[in-house]
Order: C-alpha cells, then sequence, then structure tokens
C-alpha cells in the first residue's frame, strides 16, 4: 500500500481552527464542561498544549520584523513519524504502525503508562485523566478505510490541509515552498521530509521551523532504545516490574524542546 | 382553521415528516468498518442537509443521525460553496444540540439548552418552569392588554395611524425566512411599529 | 452582495477594508486563494494586523472611521492618473448630469449646501438634476396596467429627465463636481488623518486602481467595519463609487459584497424586520408622507425603471398580509398597516423610547440585545423598566436574564421575564438567505430536545391565542389581528412550506404559485409576501416538498466556469447572480472581458451565462421573441437608469458625496474640513449617551468578532468546544501602550470611559501599533464583543458597555467601531 501523508501548508492557513474542532467532533473528544474552566494564554490560541482530550491544536507564533508582522500559525499534531519513538516504547503494542505509514494508537489496549509522552521528541501523545489511557492524532484511519479524508483535511475551509500520496505531498510541499520564497518568504521551507525518517504530516514553514515552533534536527531519545530492547517483555505488569526504569525514563529528559508552546515565552510581554 | 383544543403543543417528530426531509442512506456495511470493536461512525446513518447557523456564507452541512439520535455533523463535500469546508464555528454545530460528557464520554444535550418554558415573576429572584398553554395564554394576555390599553387608531392631525407604540419585537437574523416574514406579519399585526432586528446594529 | 462567494475567483485584486473576511467569514478564503493562484491580489486594510491581514499580499492600516478620507484619496489618485474606466463612467454612471448650480460644499463648515440646524438635510433642494424635459406616463402601452380595472387609482408619475453633457465638460456636470470635491484628498493629508503610512497607502491605490483598465476585476469585502459607523451608509457609498469609477460593478469578480454577519441576516433583511420598511425593500408606511394608499403609491412608485412596477408589489403584498379582507373597495386593507410617526424607532430609538415612556413590553426572537446593542449598561437598566418582556432563545441570553446581571437588584425589578426554548436550525426547516442572496432549504434532522418548539410554532400559537382572545373578549381595533390572512397549517399543524409559498406569490383565484415577480399585478389578483423572492418556491407540482423546488435545488454545473451554479439553490432576484450585469458589457453588448462574459450581444440576441438584469427581450403573447438590442440603461433600479456617483434628491441624509468627519468620539480635530463629526448622525444629544472627551480618555477603541465566537457568544461560549478555543474576554493592545500603562501580557485590566468600566486579560501584540495622526501619536485597542455574564461554559465582560449608542445619520446603525477609552491596570 502506498504511503499517504497530510501536507499543512502555514501560508494558506487562516488559523479558524476548523481542524481543532472538527478533529473533536469526529472523535467524539469533549472539552471540559465547567464554567468558565479553561485558561488564558495570551495569544489567540485556545490552550497552551495538547491534552489529553485534544489532538490537534493550532498555534500562534508572532515576531516583530523589519518586513512585517510575522503571524506563524501552526497546526500542532502527531506527525506519524517513520521511525515513531513511541512506537519503540510502548510497552502494550498499542501503537502500531499501518501500511500506509499511519501510527495508530489503540486505546483499547493502552494501558496508560505515559511512555509514549516521554519517548515523543515532541511531546505529541497525551494522557486522558477521565479514561486512563493516552491519546493522539490517528490521522483518522476510520475515515481513510473508508475511502475519505481525515476529518481536519477535509473541514479545512482554505484548502490548507491537503491529504494523499506521500509523494505527491512531498512535491507539492517543495513545489509551494520554492513559490513562497518567489514571493518574498525567503526562510519557507518543508518539514517532515526526512525529520524522523520522514512524516506522514508535512508542514510548509512559511517563515521557517523556528517561526513556527518546529524542532529542527529531532532525535529519538537515547533511552528510547534501551526502551524498545525492553519491549518482549509485554503485558499490564510491564509497568510495575519496570516501573523504576520508566520512572527515571520520565526524568532523563534533560531534551531541551525547543520552540513547542508549553515553553514559549512567544506572546509574553518583554 | 381549527380550535385550540386540539392542540397538544406535543412536538412533531423528524421523521414523521419524510417527504421535506432529504435523506440519503450511507450504505457502508458494519463489515467494512476499518478496526474490529470500533465501527465506522456513519455506518446506518441518515444524512439530512442543512446550511450552517453561524457566518452568511451559506456553508453545507450534513447531519448524521441514526434512529433520531444525532451521530455526526460535518461540511457537505457536494455543496459549491464550501465543498465540504467548516471553519471552528461549523464544525461546532454538532454541539449546538449535543455534547460529549468529558468524565463519560457519553453524548448527552448540550446541557446549556433550554428544554421548558419558564417565568420570572416581578421581583423574584429565581425563574419557574410553566407549561407552553400556560406560557402561552399569559403573554398573550399582556400583548393585549398593552396593545388595547396603548391603541392609536388615529394621529393629532386625523390620519388613521392603526398602531400600538407600546410593545417592541426584536429579531431576528437567526430565524428562518419563513419565520422572519411571519415574525414581522404578527407583529405589524398587532399595529407594532418598533419592529427591529440585528440587521440595524 | 452584488456578487456571491464562488466569485472571489474571478477578481484580479480584492481588497478587504472594514471586513476581516479570513476570520469572520473563513469559507471566503478558499475563493480568495483561488484569486490568488491565478495572480490576483489581496489587499487587507485594517486598524490591525488580523488573521486575514497575516495572508494578505497588501496590508495597510487605518485608523478606525477614516475609510472616507482613505477612498476619497484614492478617487483623487484615480482621476489625477487617468485610470478611471471610462467609457463606463460615461455610460453607466450619472457623471455627465448636469446639478443644480446651486449646489455647494462649504469646507469652512462642512456643511453642503441646504442645512438647517432643526431639519438637518430634510430641506435641502439643491441636490438635484437640471431638467430637460418631461415625459408623462403611456398609459396605452407600457404603464397599461395603472388603467386595468381594480388597480387603485394614482396620479401617475412623470418621468424627468436631466440635463447631460457628455463630454464631461459642464463645471455643473456630476463629474467635474466630483473632481472638485475632492481635489482636497491628497495622499499627504490622507496619510495625516488615517495613519496609514503615505507609501503605503500609494502601494494601496496602485494596485486597485489597476482594476479601472476595462478587463480588470477589483471586488472589495465590507463588513461591520463600514457600516457600524455615525457615517457608515456614506463609507458604503464610498465604496460604490470607487467600484463604478472603476468600472468594476456589475462584472463577474466585482461589486460591493457586503460579508453581512448571521446566516440570515440578508433574508431577514428581505423580510424587512426593520421598522423603515415592509417585505422587498419597500417603505413602511408613515402618517405625513403615506396616510393613505393614494399617497403611498404617488410618493413610492418611480417614475421610470423597474421600480415603476412597485405598485404590483404593494398590491400583492397587501393581499398576502390580509387575503380575502383586503379589496378593491377597502384599498386593499391598507389602513390596518401601522403608520409610523417622526420618532427614530431604530434599534437605539427603542431602548430611548423606553426611557421616554411608550414601550412597555417586549417580544425578543433570538436577539440578545442585553450585549449586542451600544450602551449596554443603559440597554439593561432600560429592560428592567418593561412591564413584560418574552424571549425565545435555545440558551439563558443575558437579556433573558437581565435581571440577574452582575449588580443587578432583582428584588426591585418588576419585569415579568418569560423564556421560551426554541429549536436550532437542524430541529426544524426553512431557508436561508446567505450574503450572495443565495436562498437555500435546510432540513430537520433532529427533535428540539425536551419541550423546545421552533420559532414558527411559537409565533402560530400565539397568533391563535390572540386571535381567540380578541374573537371572544374585543379589544382595540381588533380586525388587525383577526383579519391576517393565515393559511399556514397543514393537518392541523404549524406548516412553513405554506409559508414559503405565500412569500413567493400565487394567483389569488386558484392558489397557483406564480413563477416569478413578472406576474404579479396590482389589481389583487396575486398575492406575495416578497416579490423579491418570488420564484425561490414555485413548482406547483410539489408544492409541499422543498426539494423539489428552486430553493431545495443542488445541481452542480457550471456552464460558464465562473462559478455561477445557476442550478444551485435560487438567487434573488430571478435567480440572477450578478447584478447589474448589463455594465459587464459595453454600450454594444460586448464584454469588457470576454473570459467573464456574463451577457454578450451577438447582433442578433443576447447570449446569456447570467439572468440578465435589463430588458432583454420581448415576449409577445402568441409567444414571439423579440431580442432587444442593447442599450446603456445598466441600472435599472434607478428612474435615470444609471448608477450615482453623486446621491440625487435626499436619499442620503448627509450629503450627495461621501465626506471625511471624524467619529463621534475622536483624538483627532477633522483635518478635512471645518465640521467635526457628521452633522447629520442621529441620537448625539440623547442623555444616555455621556459623551467620553479626549483629553480624559485619549485612547481609541474597536470592537470585532473572532473566528471562535459568534456575536454575543449565546450560542458558542454555551458550545464547549468553543468555549475552549477562545475562552476569555481580553483587550489587545500595543506593546508601546502597554509599556505607558505598566502592563503586562495576561494582566488583568479595566477599559472605561463616562459610559462603564469593564475588567478584561490584556493581550499586548507587536500586532497593534500605535498611529501617528497629525503628527501626534494616538494609541487604538480592541476587544471581542463576544462575552457575557449569562453561559454554563464561558463568561466575560460585555464589550457593549462602552461602546456610545449614536447612530449613522441614515440607518441609525450604532457606532461600535470607534469610540474613546482609558486603560489601567486593574
Amino acid at each position: 500500500m502506498a504511503e499517504n501523508a497530510i501536507l499543512y501548508d502555514a501560508s494558506k492557513c487562516s488559523a479558524c481552527k476548523g481542524c481543532q474542532v472538527q478533529c473533536k467532533q469526529w472523535n467524539m473528544m469533549p472539552s471540559t464542561l465547567e464554567k468558565d474552566g479553561n485558561e488564558f494564554t495570551g495569544t489567540y490560541q485556545s490552550m497552551s498544549d495538547l491534552n489529553g482530550d485534544t489532538r490537534l491544536l493550532i498555534e500562534f507564533r508572532e515576531e516583530d520584523t523589519p518586513k512585517g508582522i510575522e503571524w506563524a500559525f501552526s497546526r500542532r499534531a502527531c506527525f506519524h513519524c517513520s521511525e515513531p519513538a513511541c512506537m519503540d516504547v510502548c510497552p502494550v503494542g498499542a501503537i502500531s504502525k499501518l501500511d500506509d505509514g499511519t501510527i495508530k494508537l489503540d486505546s483499547s489496549v493502552c494501558v496508560g503508562c505515559k511512555y509514549c509522552t516521554a519517548a515523543c521528541p515532541f511531546e505529541i501523545p497525551k494522557f486522558r485523566e477521565n479514561f486512563g489511557v493516552s491519546n493522539k492524532c490517528t490521522l483518522c484511519d476510520d475515515r481513510v478505510a473508508q475511502g475519505r479524508e481525515p476529518a481536519c483535511v477535509q473541514t479545512c475551509p482554505a484548502a490548507a490541509i491537503v491529504y494523499g500520496p506521500r509523494d505527491e505531498m512531498v512535491a507539492a510541499g517543495q513545489a509551494r515552498v520554492e513559490e513562497l520564497k518567489a514571493e518574498g518568504y525567503d526562510k519557507a521551507e518543508l518539514y517532515g521530509v526526512t525529520e524522523m525518517g520522514g512524516m506522514h504530516s508535512l508542514f510548509i514553514a512559511k517563515y521557517g521551523f523556528e517561526a513556527h515552533g518546529l524542532v529542527r534536527d529531532p532525535k529519538k531519545l537515547e533511552i528510547t532504545s534501551l526502551m524498545a530492547i525492553l519491549k518482549p517483555l509485554t503485558g499490564i505488569g510491564v509497568a510495575a516490574v519496570f516501573g523504576g526504569l520508566g520512572l527515571s525514563f520520565l526524568t532523563s529528559m534533560g531534551y531541551e524542546r525547543e520552540g513547542l508552546p508549553s515553553k514559549s515565552k512567544k506572546g509574553e510581554a518583554e | 382553521m381549527g380550535s385550540i383544543t386540539r392542540r397538544s403543543f406535543l412536538k412533531l417528530t423528524g421523521v414523521a415528516l419524510a417527504s421535506s426531509v432529504m435523506y440519503e442512506f450511507v450504505g457502508q456495511s458494519p463489515a467494512m468498518a476499518a478496526e474490529a470493536g470500533q465501527a465506522y461512525k456513519l455506518v446506518d446513518t441518515q444524512e439530512t442537509t442543512t446550511i450552517c447557523c453561524y457566518c452568511s456564507g451559506g456553508c453545507g452541512t450534513i447531519v448524521s443521525t441514526r434512529d433520531g439520535q444525532l451521530i455526526n455533523i460535518e461540511g457537505d463535500p457536494d455543496h459549491v460553496i464550501n465543498r465540504g469546508g467548516l471553519c471552528s464555528k461549523g464544525s461546532s454545530q454538532f454541539g449546538v444540540n449535543s455534547v460529549y460528557d468529558d468524565k463519560t464520554g457519553e453524548r448527552i444535550i448540550n446541557p446549556n439548552r433550554l428544554q421548558k418554558p419558564r417565568v420570572r415573576r416581578a421581583g423574584k429572584s429565581e425563574w419557574e418552569e410553566i407549561s407552553w398553554e400556560q406560557a402561552i395564554d399569559e403573554i398573550a394576555a399582556k400583548v393585549k392588554k398593552t396593545r388595547d390599553d396603548n391603541y392609536q387608531t388615529t394621529d393629532d392631525n386625523g390620519v388613521t395611524v392603526n398602531r400600538c407604540e407600546a410593545i417592541a419585537s426584536l429579531g431576528a437574523a437567526a430565524l428562518d425566512n419563513e419565520e422572519a416574514y411571519i415574525v414581522q406579519k404578527l407583529a405589524r399585526g398587532l399595529g407594532i411599529t418598533y419592529v427591529e432586528h440585528q440587521a440595524r446594529i | 452582495m452584488t456578487n456571491h462567494f464562488c466569485d472571489f475567483k474571478n477578481a484580479d485584486v480584492i481588497m478587504a477594508i472594514g471586513s476581516n473576511n479570513a476570520e469572520n467569514h473563513p469559507v471566503t478564503m478558499a475563493w480568495v486563494q483561488e484569486a490568488r493562484a491565478k495572480g490576483g491580489k489581496y489587499i487587507v486594510v485594517d486598524p490591525r494586523f488580523t488573521r486575514s491581514a497575516a495572508l494578505a499580499d497588501i496590508y495597510a492600516p487605518l485608523r478606525s472611521g477614516t475609510d472616507i478620507a482613505f477612498f476619497g484619496g484614492l478617487y483623487k489618485y484615480i482621476m489625477d492618473n487617468d485610470l478611471w474606466q471610462k467609457e463606463y463612467v460615461t455610460n453607466y454612471t450619472n457623471a455627465s448630469f448636469l446639478v443644480n448650480p446651486d449646489f455647494a460644499f462649504d469646507g469652512a463648515t462642512g456643511l453642503f449646501s441646504g442645512w438647517d440646524d432643526e431639519k438637518k438635510y430634510g430641506t435641502a433642494d439643491t441636490w438635484k438634476y437640471q431638467i430637460e424635459k418631461e415625459e408623462p406616463w403611456d398609459t396605452a402601452k407600457t404603464y397599461a396596467w395603472t388603467q386595468a380595472p381594480n388597480v387603485p387609482e394614482f396620479t401617475l408619475p412623470v418621468n424627468k429627465i436631466a440635463k447631460k453633457d457628455p463630454t464631461l465638460q459642464d463645471p455643473n456636470c456630476v463629474w467635474q463636481l466630483m473632481k472638485k470635491h475632492y481635489e482636497r484628498y491628497t495622499p499627504e493629508l490622507v496619510s495625516s488623518i488615517t495613519g496609514c503610512p503615505e507609501d503605503k497607502l500609494l502601494e494601496v491605490y496602485e494596485v486597485y486602481a489597476s482594476t479601472g483598465a476595462p478587463e480588470k476585476s477589483g471586488t472589495i469585502l465590507y463588513a461591520m467595519g463600514q457600516t457600524q459607523h455615525t457615517y457608515g451608509s456614506q463609507n458604503v457609498r464610498a465604496m460604490a463609487v470607487l467600484q463604478l469609477l472603476l468600472g468594476n460593478v456589475g462584472i463577474a469578480g466585482g461589486g460591493i459584497n457586503a460579508l453581512r454577519g448571521e446566516a440570515n441576516v440578508q433574508g431577514s433583511t428581505d423580510m424587512a424586520v426593520l421598522s423603515h420598511i415592509i417585505p422587498g425593500y419597500m417603505a413602511n408606511p408613515t402618517a405625513a408622507k403615506h396616510p393613505t394608499l393614494k399617497a403611498w403609491l404617488e410618493a413610492e412608485t418611480l417614475a421610470a425603471g423597474y421600480w415603476a412596477n412597485k405598485p404590483k408589489f404593494m398590491i400583492s403584498l397587501l393581499k398576502e398580509i390580509y387575503g380575502p379582507y383586503a379589496t378593491p373597495e377597502n384599498d386593499f386593507a391598507y389602513d390596518m398597516l401601522p403608520k409610523l410617526n417622526a420618532v427614530n424607532h431604530t434599534a437605539i430609538g427603542v431602548f430611548e423610547s423606553i426611557a421616554e415612556g411608550p414601550i412597555k413590553g417586549m417580544m425578543c426572537w433570538g436577539m440578545n440585545p442585553a450585549v449586542s446593542q451600544s450602551n449596554s449598561t443603559f440597554v439593561r437598566e432600560m429592560l428592567g423598566k418593561l412591564d413584560w418582556l418574552v424571549a425565545v432563545d435555545l440558551w439563558e441570553t443575558e437579556t433573558m436574564g437581565f435581571w440577574k446581571a452582575p449588580g443587578a437588584d432583582s428584588a426591585s425589578i418588576k419585569t415579568e421575564v418569560y423564556s421560551l426554548p426554541a429549536a436550532c436550525h437542524y430541529e426544524k426547516q426553512g431557508t436561508v438567505s446567505n450574503s450572495g442572496r443565495w436562498i437555500q432549504w435546510r432540513y430537520k434532522a433532529v427533535d428540539a430536545p425536551g419541550d423546545a418548539l421552533d420559532d414558527f410554532e411559537i409565533m402560530h400559537e400565539l397568533f391563535l391565542k390572540l386571535k381567540e382572545k380578541y374573537e371572544a373578549e374585543g379589544g382595540a381595533n381588533p380586525e388587525q389581528l383577526t383579519k391576517l390572512h393565515w393559511p399556514y397549517e397543514t393537518d392541523g399543524r404549524a406548516d412553513i412550506t405554506k409559508v414559503a409559498q405565500a412569500v413567493n406569490g400565487y394567483t389569488v383565484e386558484d392558489g397557483k404559485l406564480v413563477k416569478n415577480f413578472t406576474l404579479l399585478k396590482a389589481d389583487g389578483s396575486t398575492a406575495s409576501g416578497c416579490w423579491i423572492y418570488s420564484g425561490y418556491y414555485n413548482n406547483n407540482d410539489a408544492p409541499s416538498d422543498p426539494t423539489k423546488q428552486p430553493a431545495g435545488s443542488r445541481l452542480k454545473d457550471d456552464p460558464s466556469g465562473l462559478g455561477l451554479y445557476p442550478g444551485w439553490a435560487f438567487s434573488w432576484p430571478v435567480n440572477r447572480r450578478v447584478v447589474y450585469n448589463r455594465a459587464s458589457a459595453d454600450v454594444n453588448g460586448k464584454p469588457w472581458n470576454p473570459d467573464r462574459m456574463l451577457v454578450e450581444w451577438d447582433g442578433s440576441k443576447w447570449i446569456r451565462n447570467d439572468v440578465p438584469d435589463f430588458g432583454f427581450q420581448v415576449v409577445a403573447p402568441d409567444g414571439t421573441i423579440t431580442p432587444t438590442p442593447p442599450g446603456k440603461t445598466a441600472f435599472i433600479m434607478n428612474a435615470e437608469g444609471t448608477s450615482r456617483l453623486f446621491a440625487v434628491g435626499t436619499g442620503m441624509k448627509d450629503g450627495p458625496f461621501p465626506e471625511h468627519y471624524e467619529p463621534f468620539e475622536s483624538p483627532a480635530k477633522n483635518l478635512m474640513n471645518g465640521g467635526q463629526t457628521n452633522p447629520a448622525l442621529t441620537f448625539g444629544k440623547a442623555a444616555s449617551v455621556k459623551p467620553s472627551d479626549p483629553t480624559e480618555f485619549p485612547i481609541v477603541c474597536t470592537t470585532y468578532r473572532m473566528t471562535e465566537h459568534w456575536q454575543t457568544g449565546g450560542m458558542t461560549r454555551n458550545i464547549p468546544w468553543l468555549a475552549e478555543a477562545m475562552p476569555n474576554m481580553f483587550v489587545e493592545m500595543s506593546e508601546e501602550l502597554a509599556a505607558e500603562k505598566g502592563i503586562a501580557n495576561k494582566d488583568k485590566v479595566r477599559v472605561f470611559n463616562n459610559r462603564a468600566s469593564i475588567e478584561m486579560f490584556a493581550m499586548v501584540t507587536p500586532r497593534f501599533k500605535p498611529f501617528t495622526i497629525d503628527g501626534k501619536t494616538v494609541h487604538q485597542v480592541g476587544m471581542p464583543w463576544h462575552w457575557g455574564y449569562a453561559s454554563g461554559n464561558a463568561t466575560g465582560s460585555v464589550a457593549n458597555d462602552i461602546t456610545p449608542n449614536v447612530g449613522d445619520a441614515n440607518t441609525s446603525i450604532p457606532e461600535y467601531k470607534a469610540f474613546l477609552v482609558n486603560v489601567e491596570k486593574a
């Protein structure tokens, strides 16, 4: 089966958050019912990061430059890496790679150990407190299996998110980057072609990776491979047996994930 | 026109209006579901087209239901204006009727929806629920008294004016065209001159 | 909109000014991007750097409320550089018409000729054409219908033909007057007034004026950024004049496109849920001008053009309203229509009239003035003076619960309030009209929860109960209500398709739906609730089946490739997709741009991609068709047959040319003329307004909407997904102002003026920049108005607590976009 990919074009995105809400709608993800129970981020961004009930988040970063305001929008969700660290470390085999390259997290198998969150260089999988499992984008594999586009793709009013064979998406992304450069956006670049072995969610970064909060040259944490070796010992017990190791794993993250919104200072007053 | 007594205020059920509803049966069989135990959401659903209730783009929307229960709402890919797209508001149309409980994950009717007629009596600090019959009767009585007490048949110049300046009717751009026609017809039929709505703001 | 959404793809240049289309009409961006993909340019002019600005080819900042200065400067640029569409302007506008030589504008006072302190411009008599000749109606031929039996008698109008100078040289011709008027609008002065840097201004001018080339198209997207000012109507006129200068009206990819704010605000306007009109844009009778049907017909029937048919539409409307009770003998029940007095009955006026006394009761159908109306603290105070209030909605709104607003003492509020639960759009059925005038049917998918009913059912029950009471008890003029024609039931149930049939219109004798409004008559033999909708629901084969009606049509064919989609839904009038489309072709009927052909005269007949907006053929009683060769009448709704660079008569209450004035509350002196504010603005002297002075409140504030919420937030703050998407009320301000005030991002701040003080989060951002106005720094802040105190999910301050309840001179739409405040850390 040919590999498929999402191509997100930040230069066409109007940050309307249609994808963010339609993702929740299709995947039946709640938002808090509590009155005034949401944070104020100081920007147009809904919350500081993804959470257990939010698989896709539109992020906002802004920079005052001599060329004018660079308001960089980003679609933050699973990149569906070809070399997925989350899958390496999952002790129960809840994370799998589908033929088309989609990295799927099966919540009916997940035991909620949170290793995937810790291993992911982008901290994408999040824990659903009320359900005791991890959660992340599945590229709407249920829709794709029916020959339909992922929910975020279909709902994008400006066609800033498209989906198709990965090689075509890479070519389209590269062509668009060249167009943007010709228009004067000289820092434009395409994310996901080679990162983490190649991603199945590509990102046209209008103002360059850093401006959009993308980790340049991301790497698996070294401890990820150790966890992967221990993986044959699957089952619920694994978390208990290797609890100590797991804890050290979780705390070993010295890796500074620059640009992640929870650590970003964008939007803060100087 | 029939007498009021046969009016039960019982609501019509949607499926009884089959001739006026565009149904398209989605034919996928459960066997095609992507994953065992997690059937494709739209199997055995009925599709009804509508138009988004927010901005004036007129975006086509498909409402999927099963046994009269709301299952899914997304953009209509056949619609020539939005071609399947919906922004964040449009994508949230499901939430006007139903929400997912953040504790249980279950679909429930949006708890903020009003479901009963209520009245707040003068000086009181709480609502009280009343029946539709009582609400309509009391409102009609108030409209009639205010109108009758303040009605002007002619003005100072002797011109027939047939107006009631003591009632205002506001709204609404959220109504359908036919309702908008009726809201102003009813108001003007009472002699109301203060007929206004969101187009003025 | 003159055009429609899919048409934006045909534009060479798109200018969003007074519209934040990417945020508030996200669907537009797909079509804007299609235009851009073909080399089109997207310009965004806005006081703040919005999500639209982030996607624009050119962004130009503009201080709120200075659009007319901006447009006036653009006119001057176009005229000075000879960039206007000459054949178009000469033939399709009133540029060549001669105006009364006494017409004048006085720069020292900022007044046009005819001003009277008492009557404003009400008696101005110089804004008129010089008359060449007078032509009475030909009652033997064109106007033979006026002589038919049962057509009410009225003195027929006389068509006054204006003097013209096709060379445009006469000093009193509109063209010369216009050149003279905008001589003052130099780039330097416009820049100084608007705060838009001169180089940026000229960049926008150059790109937009390029659409004056006959084959080029430019479109304007606007919204409440233009209308919500004390000169909002002149802002809209200013855009129309610009588009006429460049030959951009009536063409594919052109037009003046209002992106309206609500799903059906176009339709509810068409249906005249407004004090000054009755359905189909006809004048609501006033006691002074229209005491009788005869007087109405004489005052409102235009002497030429399509509005000469107005009596047909009026009598058909009366027949719909009163049915068999409306007879030739009783002037079709005309007397039953309530007649207005001289009091301003617009939304601001409603609350002034509660203060003044007459209004005792109020019905709110899905409307929430406690948040949406300007000076909303005053609004809530007035709600407490009502005897009763009925509010119909899906949610508990701030209006419904005004008696428990923060600071309200419910024990002292005597208003009896009824809260009635309504159905949402997919819990009922009916049509909505989008901004592009497309009427589309919405079907019912699920039942409304609990005991909620749809609004029509509620209105229907209320009508029946009132009728029952009036028939049983009598009362004031009972017939006004009891004789209303109300055939809207099927099998004892309210049936909305019956209303659709009534709105479309039918022949009275057999009840058959009329094909369109050309078949309506002035003799009482036809009925139609809204003539411009005639044709949207006209299939007699299946009157109860909306899927078989034009409004339910879903054919995706687009033979022209222009995105006209003639088989998708129904576009009023008569399924025309681009109005004024005669102007898409030259005087000989050749399209200015063959690739964007809407209509074309091939030498013997008209080839049509769109429904022609002009008389293109005559069909004889025997069915013989005779094509009508090209004429110059491109604007058939005006008696003179042309569009108007100069607003003749007193159709505009504040001047025939748009002129720059400062907002009602402004930090700046008017540099363009000696009048500070629009002299004809409304409610400026109302005690409730409490003007805020620039010495105490030097900061300009504006209000707006965002993608994630809608209007007062009733619909969206009650949906958890959207409450999460944009949870909190905030004020956006520049880093410079924040530094001056010691405010950090995310701080709680107070924004205040003489009307109120409200608290919210600060959002400090480089997207806001101070303006340099007349050499001085002027700060501007902005805030969304989606919050209020009543919601299950997200609450916040009501922005309109601080907006002024002053109105536009023509419409009395309130000033929401430019007023004065101060800001401090809370």
